[in-house]
């Protein structure tokens, strides 16, 4: 199996190669359309801030690609934290910005509360609320690293896995299709993180056999 | 569902060696950096924050290569500390795998480094650390070998801390200079005058001696993350043992090991129990839910 990791130069792309290598698959970066050529699945990963990661999809024209290949295509996708939010219709980081637009939801700003700081920096159990292939093997309650101040809202239909943070409501993975994504950091979860992955590469292996 | 509480592994490194630090004066070799932060990758520590100790007296960064060979071999959440002084020292170190990087000797010099790098990185990846020491009359100062400059012996620690936290840290972690290495306990007199006025999640460092004191600090108000370095070292998967206490005593942390450690009678009914008299651990697997 071949990933093409999209690189737009923010984040922690070693993490997220490292921990896709473990499962044997072949990984490699993709600054430019021209590198996704020959990939059977694209990863997004990414730290940062959201109008910048934009500007840069969009300099490189990987916007484009990525959607083409991706929702019209039908081609595996697995959005990383940062690369959740992008796939968004948009996000109220910084006065505000569009996203990709694949989800019909959109990021605000989580408010927190006692023992539950802005931002959310740390491990959180998480609650499975539908059952899919991205979860095989991990139990309701599993905890997953998170570094994150934002949640996801009005879209919440393809959410598979959420938690209470501060009486707020957190998607923590959402799969619709071919497309799914992470909010928390599955190379930073040690085994929980590393089964997620698995999951993930399984669930369009087997796609690849059919 | 409130936040869980991180246990941290210290990993202080002085010329690419780990080492243990006692008091900040003497330091015990331990072994390889990488090879340390493995084994307590596989103990599942929550964080494992990575300071080059020699690094901002020697006016550099913690070496890249080290950082990279460290971050290649965990799937641990990963903080990098020693010698940062600009936007571009922040972007070679998550480059190299670091999660969030902390920042001490550089804010005494260079007061809008904070706000730089929280604003290219964000406030998550950024971590304002300091030491603090008591002073003879009462109340602590913040202590810094680097920092020579006479005016700072005039600034109350606490207020420096959320002067970093305003300035764009998204934690503060408060190490106690006293303690450190001492094995006696955290100094919660300290750690109290921070928790009262920080907004940010609080980390804690000095003085963990036994798993007693982790489970202080971890139940203790406002103390988000229980750091300790020497403590880690000393036995058999610690973190391991550290987490059976803490999940027994209902502590909020996470506690996914299949490994369980309590005090129990042993075949022939034999209770174990340390020179002191002090009940031991013994070892089982324990069933995952």
């Amino acid at each position: 199996m071949k990933i093409a990791m999209i690189d737009i130069g923010m984040g922690n792309l070693r993490s997220v190669e490292n921990a896709v290598r473990r499962h044997g698959v072949d990984v490699w970066r993709a600054a430019t359309v021209e590198a996704l050529s020959g990939a059977d699945a694209y990863i997004l990963p990414g730290v940062g801030a959201f109008c910048e990661a934009m500007r840069r999809l969009s300099a490189t024209g990987l916007d484009r690609a990525l959607t083409r290949d991706v929702v019209g295509a039908g081609r595996p996708f697995l959005g990383i934290c940062l690369g959740m939010q992008l796939i968004a219709r948009h996000s109220d980081e910084r006065g505000g910005a569009d996203g990709l637009g694949w989800l019909d939801g959109r990021w605000v700003r989580l408010t927190g509360g006692p023992n539950c700081p802005v931002p959310h920096v740390g491990w959180n159990e998480v609650k499975v609320t539908k059952s899919s292939p991205l979860f095989t093997g991990l139990a309701d309650g599993v905890h997953f690293y998170f570094d994150h101040s934002y949640r996801y809202v009005d879209g919440s239909a393809d959410s598979i896995a959420e938690l209470d943070y501060a009486g707020e409501q957190v998607v923590s993975a959402i799969q619709r299709g071919n497309i799914s994504a992470v909010q928390f950091h599955p190379e930073r979860s040690q085994r929980a993180g590393a089964t997620l992955l698995a999951n993930f590469l399984d669930m369009h292996r087997r796609r690849q056999a059919a | 569902m409130a936040l869980k509480k991180r246990i941290v592994a210290g990993i202080l490194v002085r010329d690419g060696w780990a080492v243990q630090s006692i008091g900040f004066r003497t330091y015990l070799p331990v072994g390889d950096p990488a090879i340390l932060a493995e084994t307590l990758d596989r103990w599942q520590v929550d964080e494992i924050l990575v300071q080059d100790i020699s690094a901002a007296g020697a006016g550099r960064l913690i070496d890249t290569a080290l950082v990279e060979r460290i971050a290649d071999r965990i799937s641990t959440p990963l903080t990098v500390a020693g010698g940062i002084r600009s936007v571009s020292d922040v972007r070679e170190l998550v480059a190299g795998g670091a999660d969030r990087v902390a920042i001490n000797t550089a804010n005494f010099n260079a007061p809008r480094l904070m706000t730089e790098t929280a604003d290219v990185f964000g406030r998550q990846c950024m971590i304002g650390s300091i030491d603090v020491a008591p002073m003879a009359n009462g109340g602590y100062r913040l202590h810094n070998r680097h920092v020579t400059d006479a005016a700072w012996a005039h600034v109350d620690p606490v207020d420096w801390a959320c002067r970093l936290a305003a300035a764009g840290a998204g934690e503060i972690l408060v190490n106690s200079v006293e303690r450190d290495g001492t094995k006696r306990g955290y100094d919660f007199d300290m750690i109290d005058l921070f928790a009262a006025k920080l907004t940010v999640p609080l980390a804690v460092f000095g003085g963990a001696g036994k798993f007693a004191h982790i489970l202080e600090a971890a139940t203790h108000a406002g103390v988000a993350a229980i750091g300790a370095a020497n403590l880690w070292s000393f036995s058999e998967h610690s973190v391991a043992q550290a987490k059976s206490r803490l999940a027994r005593i209902g502590a909020s942390v996470r506690h996914e090991s299949e490994l369980d450690y309590r005090a129990r009678a042993v075949p022939g009914g034999w209770r174990p129990t340390a020179p002191d008299g002090a009940e031991l651990d013994t070892m089982t697997e324990r069933p995952l839910t």
